[in-house]
């Protein structure tokens, strides 16, 4: 009889556990369910539009296209990765694709809109700084292009983080921006 | 679906009204004469905000800043907003938010931002190598701030000693830096008023090109949150609020307060804001350190506690 109810009193030990946990997990979902409900809420459904795409979310097609420039850039011809970058552009025209905000500042500033303000760098700051750094290397001057490489890049992290925030926190598309220029300050492998 | 279907149909409208408002006609003396139309917004030419000279007065009281060296700073800020055209309450506000007006913070820190405008490296070349980039005459103006020194102006210490002393947070007894270096006081001033004037063209020049009206006062506001967290954020900001609102939503952000507050405090729109930018961890953080530093300047410059 004692034993009978010693089991008896186990089962019932072992159901409140089982019990407590699956309410517990069940109060987890539908916490997180509901802060991400909340969340999403002030996206306020303009995930769709490209100048508030997120990230994580970018095109593969503008993903290929910026691999396919770093490529280009490995074989060390100014010539051949303007020649790429001009067909990569012609392909999103023709195509009616438009780079995310990012891709186009950095590499198809053709595709930033006509009063867009970041035409203001690209215009004024990135496009100088690119064509002294082009000049610099193709007249073979390592010293003037390493140069003209650092203020590109001086210009790059100004206008991306400000006087006081570290260079670790640079976005993806400044990062590879700079990883495929770098390699035209210096004529050595 | 439906939902979605009459969003995108709302968008399209509201690009379409935008385009249409990018198409008007301003003629250039029309947007001058918008642009000097808004009354000042500081109330006097320093701080007047409570929590500003409570903290001044906390660090006299403690010994973290003499009466003499408050009078240099106070010195210089005047010097530098008439050679780097920027209000004294902004620069005061800028340097009380970066440093608590700490000539030395960080100083032994090389990998921080350092100095009473919190610079890092970069920034100092940009005043070195790019003076005037954005504004012509900068490095003249700097010159005459560390002449007979020579450029570059550097985070240079003298003597190394003195790196002991402000480890032990000992500064009063260091003597006068050389006038080419960061941490000291004029020069400091003068390069982080540089800077902070750099940050301001480069906003300004972006809104005239578009014609785009804005109150002077209010976009140093905007300016600071470029010194601090780039000119790519705010841009990124300012697009986000055209896409939505149109041109003159964007307009009527530059020019009303109330509503510049509204956004610059909205951890949640900034976060969304800046999706483009970053992932969501950098982002997020981003978002919020935006928010909590547009609220304390504003304050602080505009002498409004909300």
């Amino acid at each position: 009889m004692s034993s009978n109810s010693s089991r008896k009193l186990e089962f019932k030990q072992v159901l409140v556990i089982v019990l407590f946990v699956t309410l517990y997990i069940v109060a987890i979902w539908y916490a997180a369910n509901y802060f991400k409900a909340r969340y999403s809420k002030s996206d306020s459904g303009l995930s769709s539009h490209p100048d508030f795409e997120e990230l994580k979310d970018r095109n593969p097609k503008e993903k290929e296209a910026i691999t396919s420039l770093d490529k280009a850039s490995w074989e060390g011809s100014w010539e051949k990765l303007a020649q790429e970058k001009n067909r990569i552009s012609k392909d999103f025209s023709k195509n009616q694709f438009k780079p995310s905000l990012g891709a186009s500042v950095y590499f198809f500033q053709e595709h930033l809109e006509s009063g867009s303000l970041e035409k203001q760098f690209t215009d004024g700051h990135l496009e100088p700084g690119l064509k002294n750094l082009r000049q610099a290397y193709e007249y073979g001057n390592d010293k003037d292009a390493k140069r003209a490489y650092e203020t590109l890049q001086n210009r790059v992290e100004n206008y991306e983080l400000g006087a006081t925030t570290q260079a670790s926190e640079l976005s993806e598309d400044a990062q590879k921006f700079l990883e495929i220029y770098q390699r035209f300050s210096s004529h050595k492998k | 679906m439906k939902t979605r279907s009459t969003f995108s149909a709302l968008l399209v409208v509201l690009s379409l009204a935008g385009c249409a408002q990018e198409d008007r006609e301003r003629t250039d003396e029309d947007y001058q004469r918008l642009l000097q139309s808004h009354p000042s917004l500081f109330k006097a030419p320093v701080p007047l905000g409570t929590a500003f000279n409570k903290e001044v007065s906390f660090l006299k009281k403690t010994g973290q800043i003499s009466k003499g060296q408050f009078n240099k700073i106070s010195t210089a800020i005047d010097k530098s907003t008439v050679r780097f055209d920027v209000p004294p309450a902004i620069l005061w506000c800028l340097l009380y938010q970066e440093s608590r007006f700490d000539v030395f913070r960080n100083a032994t820190e090389p990998n921080l931002a350092r100095g009473i405008g919190q610079f890092l490296q970069r920034a100092l070349d940009e005043l070195n190598e790019d003076p005037d980039l954005f504004a012509k005459g900068t490095k003249d103006r700097l010159n005459e701030v560390i002449k007979p020194e020579p450029f570059p102006i550097a985070f240079s210490i003298y003597p190394e000693s003195a790196l002991r002393s402000i480890q032990l947070g000992k500064t009063t007894k260091i003597p006068m830096q050389s006038k080419n270096s960061y941490y000291r006081i004029e020069t400091g001033i003068a390069a982080s008023a540089a800077y902070l004037n750099n940050r301001y063209r480069q906003l300004a020049s972006a809104l005239r090109k578009n014609k785009i009206g804005y109150h002077p006062d209010l976009l140093w506001l905007y300016a600071v949150a470029a010194y601090n967290k780039g000119t790519r954020a705010v841009f990124a900001v300012l697009n986000g609020e055209r896409t939505v609102k149109g041109i003159d939503g964007l307009e009527d952000l530059l020019t009303n307060p109330t509503n510049t507050y509204s956004l610059l405090t909205d951890t949640k729109l900034l976060d969304y804001r800046l999706r483009p930018i970053w992932g969501i961890n950098k982002r997020r953080r981003y978002a919020q350190e935006m928010s909590k530093n547009f609220e304390m300047i504003y304050s602080c410059a505009f002498g409004e506690e909300k």
